[in-house]
């Protein structure tokens, strides 16, 4: 059983994409909301508080959790900080795999695989391209086989 | 390949609902001027003009929808405009239903459904309203007649069973929108003299009660009551004269009153079957079985009864000759009774926190205050209900396995379940803990079992140590965990 783990290039990538929609939001709320000082500056700092709270603390957290296990039988996926999940699926209840590779994304990350079965799926988010073509190539050949 | 067309009735079908809403008023219009056909087709040349063009729609549609089988395959091939074949391996079919609706009797047709794993879950995959001969032809083909089952098992649940069972499984909800329907296109249709009748007659009632209790909650109870006598009706006709039979890998159930079904469930379809229960049934010892099964009990109003309401002794007997191989297991994982706080919490709050927002409420909106009052005392009740339900299913849930056959039991607000699943119909494990639960140590158990759309089953609070070191003794993964 092979071990993968999110790519922690599409964490930072995350993190530095979203500071400028971050000010956009802040500068237009400073913008239409001058006349009322307290209300704007509450929403800006709730705006920051979001981005800190998400980005710079559950994001990194949920990437350092999540794991995918793959085998040839099974495909094991453990993820979560503050509710932690263990989702496990036979490879034989596979129906098909949907590949998302989104523009750059060798070198972004941003690569996800969706295993789908007849009543569940299980998604793996952020892959190196590497990676998720290993592991679509490993689930493509199990299925064959079982065929 | 002879290509077979479905009965020309179905053209009034493919016509849509628009039809009827025009075609009514249109008759209508040619009784109030009786029967004047030129003063009528000068008044209303545009609606007939509408109508006929919907006709002649439904008409194409009808005529290019074709359909013939053998024995590998089922073929259909529509559309005028955008043509499309479709092609059914016999083999993946999971349900084919009979439909003798009595409106269709006249016609000597019915309808017959053919649903498989894949398509869409609330519809049937396919539809079709054909002769009655096409039917026996059908039948005939796919090895469906009575003589085609040797060493039938059946069961006949009695009225009494069937009556308790519309009484206890009917859904207030959906008898509410019927009626709501029924009122709302019956005053379109046919003017609003009806409507004005059904609400002249609700306002009567509603003010003979509404001297002992506030006018808004005779309403709101009339309106419950109502909509949930309907739906026992609706299921009472919907299973009079049920029965079900099993021989060899078809399980065939029978029912109606009005409307005449008959499904042929393929056995090996079956995804899992679920006992049910309700606090008040099992101190009666009583309960019903029910399975999971494309194309069995997806249409509206329906349940995907197999055995209406009745002893579980009576459940045990009937699954040995329907299900046999379907056992149900000994639980070997349940929650500790120390659980029984998580179970109790959240109904427990709403029964606290309930009076204190209607006390609230009621300081603040004194002109509502008999009716917060009202709703608040009718909401505590089904909390209480709740309450007690949860603490039961902290002795009952669980899961077990013996012989590839798993058996899980929990509750949905206030339904026990129990379900017997074999592993191959098991698709993914989950297994969950919120902050609270990883410092206790003990976690839910979500199994997603075979569906056409994600059905799963939670399995709260049990032990994460053993829950873990189950699930790698049952094999159902190969890995260390």
């Amino acid at each position: 059983m092979k071990r993968y783990k999110p790519s922690i290039t599409a964490l930072n990538i995350l993190i530095v994409l979203f500071i400028p929609i971050f000010l956009l939001l802040s500068f237009l709320t400073s913008y239409f909301l001058n006349a009322y000082p307290i209300i704007m500056w509450g929403i800006i700092l709730l705006f920051w508080a979001v981005y800190i709270i998400f980005f710079m603390i559950f994001l990194p957290l949920y990437f350092k959790n999540t794991v995918y296990h793959v085998s040839k039988e099974d495909v094991i996926k453990y993820s979560g900080f503050f509710i932690k999940s263990q989702q496990y699926m036979k490879v034989s209840s596979v129906q098909y795999v949907t590949k998302l590779f989104t523009p750059f994304s060798k070198y972004t990350g941003f690569n996800f695989l969706k295993l789908n079965a007849l009543g569940g799926d299980i998604v793996l988010l952020f892959l190196t391209k590497a990676d998720a073509e290993a592991i679509s190539s490993v689930i493509f050949s199990s299925i064959k086989n079982i065929i | 390949m002879e290509l077979k067309r479905q009965h020309p009735i179905k053209i009034i079908d493919y016509s849509s609902k628009s039809f009827w809403l025009l075609s009514i008023p249109l008759i209508r219009g040619l009784f109030y001027l009786q029967f004047d056909l030129w003063a009528w087709i000068q008044g209303a040349w545009f609606d007939i003009f509408v109508l006929l063009v919907i006709l002649i729609y439904g008409f194409f549609q009808w005529y290019f929808y074709t359909f013939d089988f053998d024995d590998l395959f089922f073929y259909i091939n529509k559309g005028f405009l955008f043509k499309s074949k479709i092609v059914l391996e016999r083999k993946k079919i999971t349900v084919i239903a009979v439909e003798k609706n009595f409106y269709l009797s006249p016609f000597r047709s019915g309808r017959v459904f053919i649903d498989t794993n894949s398509g869409t879950s609330h519809k049937s995959d396919f539809s079709l309203v054909v002769k009655n001969s096409e039917i026996r032809d059908f039948k005939i083909h796919y090895g469906l007649n009575n003589k085609d089952f040797p060493g039938k098992h059946s069961y006949y649940p009695s009225k009494l069973h069937l009556l308790y069972f519309s009484f206890l499984f009917s859904n207030t909800l959906s008898g509410v929108v019927f009626i709501s329907t029924l009122v709302y296109q019956g005053g379109k249709l046919l003017g609003k003299e009806l409507e004005l009748i059904f609400y002249d007659t609700f306002n009567q009632v509603t003010q003979f009660f509404s001297s002992v209790i506030p006018e808004a909650a005779v309403i709101i109870s009339l309106i419950i009551f109502c909509g949930w006598i309907l739906s026992v009706i609706i299921n009472l006709l919907r299973h009079w004269n049920f029965n079900v039979l099993r021989s060899g890998k078809n399980l065939i159930v029978n029912g109606g009153f009005l409307t005449k079904r008959t499904f042929y469930i393929n056995a090996k379809k079956i995804n899992y079957a679920d006992i049910r229960q309700s606090l008040v049934t099992i101190l009666f010892r009583l309960s019903s079985l029910n399975i999971h099964c494309s194309g069995y009990g997806k249409s509206k109003h329906s349940i995907a009864v197999i055995l209406p309401i009745t002893t579980n002794s009576q459940i045990s007997n009937a699954m040995k000759m329907l299900l046999p191989s379907y056992i149900i297991n000994k639980i070997s994982i349940n929650p500790t009774p120390s659980q029984i706080r998580r179970f109790a919490f959240m109904p427990f709050l709403a029964i606290i926190l309930l009076p204190v927002i209607s006390r609230y409420a009621i300081r603040y909106f004194t002109v509502w205050n008999d009716i917060i009052y009202f709703a608040a005392l009718f909401a505590i009740i089904p909390f209480v209900w709740l309450l007690i339900v949860n603490i039961v299913c902290c002795f009952t849930s669980g899961i077990g396995e013996q012989d590839n056959y798993f058996t899980l039991k929990y509750c949905t607000s206030f339904q026990f379940h129990t379900i017997l699943v074999h592993r191959d119909k098991i698709v993914k494990v989950k297994l969950s803990q919120n902050f609270f639960q990883q410092k206790s140590d003990n976690c839910n158990l979500i199994i997603f079992t075979t569906s056409e759309r994600g059905k799963y089953h939670t399995i709260k609070y049990l032990p994460y140590k053993k829950t873990k070191e189950f699930l790698i003794n049952a094999h159902i993964f190969s890995e260390q965990l």
